[in-house]
């Protein structure tokens, strides 16, 4: 059994809605967003589904970010292509604060029943932006996403 | 108890003017920035450049039953179980400011990326509807924030408020701010009983509006504001940039009207969309203002340069302390950072 993890950078994400109502930079080192309520997110990892002719299974995933604000992190969504992962489909959370350097609890999910990867894999964030106040418009920064595969 | 008046008319600023004709899309759209300004306030105003577009073009509505936007998406009149949607419904509005300003065209009817991009945001949510024309059942809707369309006439203007101690409804026009009082008049509630109009013999029908409440886009809200005596703020010139951007800096006033009166301009516009916000020493909004006093050598001045995201605001250091005066053919530039 080996392990082998793919990453990408956080500038490669795609908000799910463009329009004015978001306001987004990429710098080097992070995607960053500020808008009001609730708005998904996506990352595409890079997935070599076979290597050395067996196909490989997902075992945790990872997103780095850091909220501003009011801001939190409420879903993650993890999709084997088009198809949700059960196992890795979280809701009603409440994620804050600046995980955007080390691995932590907040910042990576783990599968139990690891699954076989067949399409390619996404994550899915659903972010709570809340409202702004005097002092700022809340935000998201996002600088890095990733998955740890098992290859058996 | 129903109250015994209503005043909607601090949530319109920008009294528009509408020069040969319009009147129905533009008391539409002084209703609709009502509507925006209560569920999301400094909203921008919205623009009738895409409605009197296709008004002229509507072989492209009409006959092909659909509108294709240069960013490729597609909108139809009539979907495939035959229901017909307006534009406002299916496409959106774009805002002001956001179009090509051409002084050879009365109106510009010119796509632009950045108002085709923003149009989904400003949406009705159905088709307008007919109310009936009574004194009752236009103060219920204004009690329930429903400005009220009138037809009067060959003119269209939109009710903004009632006054049970006068028995009066005040009207929003579309003549710019030296019509009535401030751009503003009124009906006697026997007016509106009798059906009798101030603009044609009689008054037509009544509508009212459902737009989605849109959400909050970064905006620059702007007053400049003339003397009464010959002021007029077409002299006015104003374009809004990043200042380290490479883009274009954007003309947001004054459109090509050549006859409007008016001498006050409260405004609100979209920021450019390349500007991330907020504001800061490191990316600043720069406000240019030039007076060509071409109708008036009165000059004037500015009262007002703010920032807008949400509830997140930052003012023009500058004019915070007093209004700022200028005159005629002066260029004068204004830093929010």
């Amino acid at each position: 059994m080996s392990i082998f993890a793919s990453w990408i950078h956080g500038t490669s994400i795609k908000p799910q809605n463009e329009g004015y109502y978001i306001s987004k930079t990429y710098k080097g080192y992070a995607a960053i967003f500020h808008t009001h309520g609730k708005e998904w997110f996506h990352f595409a990892i890079p997935t070599p589904v076979i290597t050395d002719n067996k196909r490989v299974m997902v075992k945790k995933v990872f997103v780095f970010y850091k909220t501003e604000l009011s801001s939190k992190i409420v879903s993650i969504h993890v999709y084997d292509g088009g198809i949700k992962i059960p196992d890795l489909q979280f809701n009603n959370l409440a994620l804050t604060g600046d995980h955007s350097t080390n691995l932590d609890n907040a910042n990576t999910w783990q599968i139990a029943n690891k699954v076989e990867m067949k399409y390619g894999l996404g994550i899915s964030i659903e972010v709570d932006f809340g409202k702004s106040s005097p002092t700022g418009v809340p935000g998201i920064w996002f600088t890095s996403a990733g998955a740890d595969f098992e290859k058996p | 108890m129903p109250p015994n008046s209503i005043d909607l008319s601090p949530h319109i600023r920008y009294i528009r003017w509408q020069g040969g004709a319009g009147c129905w899309g533009y008391s539409m759209l002084a209703i609709w920035d009502i509507m925006n300004d209560l569920v999301c306030p400094f909203s921008p105003n919205l623009s009738l450049n895409l409605g009197l577009f296709l008004h002229i073009r509507r072989d492209l509505w009409e006959k092909e039953k659909c509108i294709m936007s240069p960013d490729g998406r597609y909108h139809i009149k009539k979907t495939d179980a035959g229901e017909e949607k307006w534009i406002e419904q299916s496409f959106g509005c774009t805002t002001e400011g956001t179009e090509i300003t051409n002084p050879d065209l009365r109106w510009t009817g010119n796509w632009t990326y950045d108002g085709v991009n923003e149009a989904c945001n400003y949406r009705l949510s159905k088709d307008i509807t007919e109310i009936p024309l009574t004194v009752s059942e236009i103060q219920k809707w204004l009690i329930n924030n429903h400005p009220v369309q009138i037809e009067d006439g060959p003119h269209v203007i939109a009710i903004t408020g009632y006054n049970n101690s006068n028995s009066t409804f005040t009207f929003v026009n579309s003549y710019g701010d030296r019509y009535g009082n401030g751009g503003f008049g009124t009906y006697s509630y026997n007016d509106i009983s009798k059906k009798t109009g101030i603009f044609g013999e009689k008054l037509g029908r009544a509508f009212i509006i459902d737009p989605i409440p849109p959400k909050p886009v970064p905006v620059a809200r702007i007053r400049i504001s003339t003397p009464i005596d010959g002021g007029r703020r077409l002299n006015i010139n104003l374009w809004l940039s990043s200042e380290k951007s490479p883009q274009v800096k954007r003309k947001i006033w004054p459109p090509p009207h050549s006859m409007d009166s008016s001498r006050i301009l409260h405004y609100t516009v979209r920021l450019p969309s390349e500007f991330v916000w907020p504001p800061s020493p490191e990316n600043r909004l720069v406000l240019d203002l030039y007076d060509s006093g071409e109708y008036s050598e009165t000059g004037g001045q500015i009262e007002e340069f703010i920032a807008v995201f949400g509830e997140h605001s930052i003012s023009c250091k500058e004019i915070t302390s007093g209004p700022i005066s200028f005159k005629a053919r002066e260029h004068r530039r204004f830093i929010i950072s």
